[in-house]
């Protein structure tokens, strides 16, 4: 086990490295220039010369990588182009929002998951079932964006009962979360029914029904737990699309996360920012797979780990 | 069919956008799923700020008013002289004011000037107000406006501000008055010093202060600020007594068009900035929100600038351009005509504006014409990049992409976000910009022809162009308008851009917001008299 650990660590850390590598050189080889975006298209060569300097970006690729790799290390993330502070207190800022935006999200998700999707396994073809498959079609036809604007439009504009964006307290948390959490109920619902189907028909059930015991009791207790292991791969994989799905539902909803901060940076070539937040969410991504391969193993003892 | 039909329905199908389209559905299905909801409930709960105002204005400030923007800031020190971008300039006209300023009316008036004359063409004598203070507490003196000044007007300045006034120098005349010098008369330093926002001497001394925090004398100071918001508090020992007259003041970054309307209807803005034409159209008629009158505004233009390289160098492919690009079409459909077309290098609000002839209406056979004359009979290529830098780009540059393909010049538009479109203008034959008059007077548009701007941004090389646009600057009076005329004929004939429209760019504002008077200074000194 624990070698297997490190083996999965390292290979976090490389593929960490690659990504932050990658990006550092995309951004500089991409069109846009910070010091142009920032100066205006007025400015003149002078100033945009200051600009430049000021920012690091007058200094060839290679020593801006050594200077980039040396703040690095030094756990310094460098200061942002557009906001001319730390890097690492905009993150700071912005990150608990979107942590908790994503946390709403994917609790909304796997509630109605497992409230719908136990109830369509156990009785397929009853109302739950269909309702499942409903809400599992319309989530998965309808665009994040599309299906934020449609919420904003009905529960703010024209209902006024939730706050159409920005952040100010729980309810602003709804609709967002709603949001990213439909983009992610198709997925999982589907794949939840289907695993819990087939655990429902296996010996074990039958053995247990035999003994006389309550079907609620056979399926939430004995073969929902077996019917976990492919919803947990769901899960880790919707971790990468809430990273994602949170940015697009950021920008419609005007909620202050990482998405908006992301955005700014792009549109700024703010390589700093940039550079940090791609670093983090990779840096995320990779730790939540990790951690979701580790609980293959707690959650069904069968599965043994090995590098 | 012919060429113009083809071409105008051709817009015509354009203006049809993926985002509009799906706005449409979108205002269709919650409509339809609101409209059983709101007839169940029996009322309304849109926005009531209306309701919510009291009748006069109060004597001490209350309330707080939001703005939304969709451009995020660009300060990352609050020096005023150092950025033109629109979102810290109007953020730096509520903390920092200028010696003169105008009125709602568009008369100068003197603001941090007690008042202000011209002693001969190249002085002009200010005496200042007293009791002015920063928010620091220091009181304003002429060192302060001196150093200033002077920083602005040393010839070799590198500060952005720099262009609006250089060269001239302030000499004191004590604690409360002095001249400013300008080295030759300068007709338009009255108005290019409403941009010119008066900062202590100890700041410029040492600009870094000013990265922790801005230091002006203006109605509102400084309290806080995030990525996404920067929050403003009346200040207590402004001068003017009775003003501002909002407590506090929000600005926020709503990086999406659909997301600040919401928030505009849901009553969590009360300020949308910069509204596109189509917006303006929408809201126009909607007794919830106010748009202020849209010639309040500084004057500006939306234009395409050329890369004066190659095939654009010539004068005669410029004129074909401007023939071949129906901008009447483009105006009434994608810009919903609610700014009318100026023919000229100056916009039509700018106070020395003259309609110049001929007006280069469109004439596709007449453009053929001249680029086969300039060697293009076989046609011509150009590249044009294209983005959502104004919510109304994407159909403009197609459309102007479609004139073009049919007098035999094939543009190639390359669609790009709106950071690499904001540094791309240098690798580009045509893209689109606008260009405000920040001050109210054409020496800002004329110093797009003249060194270091002609040649650094544009390519350009037109030697009696950067005259021109230098003699109207350094004149008068009479003489000074003779001199705008020559300059704005040469220019207009010249083409030096496609010049497609005024541009404006006002904020919609909730009705709950009362007496908020935009001026054509650019920036929000409206606000100070505004109240809620």
């Amino acid at each position: 086990m624990a070698r297997y650990i490190a083996s999965r660590v390292l290979q976090a850390v490389v593929v960490v490295v690659f990504i932050g590598v990658t990006t550092f050189l995309l951004l500089r080889l991409s069109p846009g220039s910070p010091e142009q975006i920032r100066a205006g298209i007025e400015a003149s060569p002078v100033v945009l010369r200051q600009y430049a300097e000021s920012f690091g970006t007058d200094r060839s690729i290679p020593q801006q990588f050594e200077a980039f790799v040396g703040d690095l290390a030094h756990g310094d993330l460098g200061l942002s182009i557009r906001y001319g502070t730390s890097v690492g207190s905009l993150i700071a800022q912005a990150l608990p929002n979107t942590i908790l935006l994503g946390l709403c999200a994917l609790g909304l998700s796997l509630l109605v998951t497992f409230l719908l999707g136990v109830r369509a396994a156990r009785r397929p073809g009853g109302g739950a079932d269909v309702t499942a498959s409903v809400l599992a079609g319309i989530g998965q036809a309808t665009p994040v964006f599309w299906f934020g604007l449609v919420l904003i439009q009905i529960f703010a504009v024209q209902l006024g009962w939730l706050p159409s964006g920005g952040y100010d307290g729980p309810a602003s948390l709804v609709l967002p979360a709603a949001t990213v959490a439909m983009a992610m109920i198709p997925t999982q619902i589907r794949v939840l029914r289907s695993s819990l189907g087939e655990a429902l028909g296996e010996e074990y059930v039958r053995t247990a029904r035999s003994f006389g015991l309550r079907e609620r009791r056979i399926a939430y207790v004995y073969a929902l737990r077996n019917a976990l292991l492919p919803v947990l791969t769901v899960v880790g994989v919707d971790i990468g699309f809430l990273l994602g799905g949170v940015i697009v539902a950021e920008v419609v909803f005007d909620f202050p996360g990482i998405g908006q901060l992301a955005i700014s940076a792009l549109q700024a070539r703010d390589y700093p920012l940039i550079q940090a937040l791609t670093l983090g969410s990779a840096a995320i991504f990779v730790a939540v797979n990790l951690l979701v391969d580790l609980l293959y193993s707690v959650i069904d003892p069968r599965v043994r780990l090995q590098s | 069919m012919s060429d113009a039909t083809r071409a105008r329905s051709a817009i015509d199908r354009l203006t049809v956008s993926r985002r509009g389209f799906l706005h449409g559905c979108l205002a269709g299905s919650a409509g339809l799923a609101a409209t059983s909801l709101l007839t169940a409930c029996g009322s309304s709960t849109l926005g009531e700020e209306g309701s919510t105002s009291a009748a006069s204005p109060p004597s001490a400030p209350r309330g707080s008013v939001t703005f939304g923007d969709g451009q995020p800031s660009r300060i990352a020190s609050w020096d005023p002289q150092a950025s033109f971008g629109g979102q810290d300039v109007r953020l730096f006209s509520l903390l920092y004011e200028p010696l003169i300023d105008y009125d709602a009316d568009g008369r100068l008036i003197p603001l941090l000037a007690q008042s202000y004359e011209r002693v001969d063409p190249s002085t002009l004598r200010i005496v200042l107000r007293r009791g002015v203070a920063f928010h620091d507490g220091t009181e304003l003196t002429s060192r302060d406006v001196k150093a200033s000044l002077d920083r602005l007007g040393d010839p070799r300045s590198e500060v952005a501000y720099a262009s609006l006034v250089t060269p001239l120098k302030v000499v004191p005349r004590g604690s409360h008055e002095l001249d400013i010098v300008c080295v030759q008369p300068f007709g338009g330093l009255e108005r290019s010093l409403v941009q010119v926002r008066i900062m202590t001497a100890a700041d410029i001394a040492d600009p870094k202060r000013l990265e922790r925090r801005p230091n002006g004398t203006g109605p509102f100071r400084f309290v806080r600020r995030s990525s996404n918001e920067t929050v403003l508090e009346a200040f207590p020992r402004y001068w003017r007594e009775g003003y501002p007259r909002i407590a506090r003041v929000s600005y926020r970054t709503i990086v999406d068009a659909s997301a600040r309307v919401d928030a505009l209807r849901t009553g969590a803005v009360d300020f949308v900035v910069e509204a596109s034409p189509a917006q303006i159209e929408q809201f126009r008629s909607d007794p919830k929100f106010k748009i202020p009158p849209l010639d309040a505004y500084s004057p500006s233009q939306y234009a395409y600038i050329y890369r004066h390289e190659g095939a654009m160098r010539d004068v005669r492919v410029r004129q074909a351009i401007a023939l071949a690009v129906d901008r009447n079409a483009i105006n009434d459909s994608i810009l919903r005509g609610v700014q009318p077309i100026a023919y000229s290098v100056l916009p039509t609000r700018d106070p020395f504006y003259k309609p110049m002839a001929p007006r280069f209406d469109h004439d596709p056979e007449r453009a053929r014409a001249l680029l086969a004359s300039a060697g293009h009979g076989n046609g011509l290529k150009l590249r044009m990049p294209t983005s959502t830098l104004f919510q109304f780009a994407g159909e403009a540059d197609a459309a102007v992409a479609e004139y073009l393909k049919d007098v035999g010049i094939d543009v190639t538009l390359d669609r790009m976000d709106v950071g690499a479109y904001a540094s791309a203008y240098a690798d580009y034959d045509i893209s689109l910009n606008a260009f405000v008059e920040t001050t109210a007077d054409p020496d800002r548009s004329f110093s797009l022809y003249r060194p270091p701007l002609d040649e650094a941004v544009y390519a350009m090389h037109d030697p009696r162009l950067a005259d021109l646009s230098t003699q109207q600057r350094y004149r008068s009076g009479e003489a000074r308008v003779a001199a705008l005329d020559k300059a704005a004929a040469y220019g207009w004939e010249q083409q030096p851009m496609l010049f497609l429209a005024d541009s404006v760019l006002p904020e919609i504002v909730a009705a709950r917001v009362n007496d908020y008077a935009p001026t054509p200074s650019f920036g929000l000194t409206g606000l100070k008299a505004a109240w809620v």
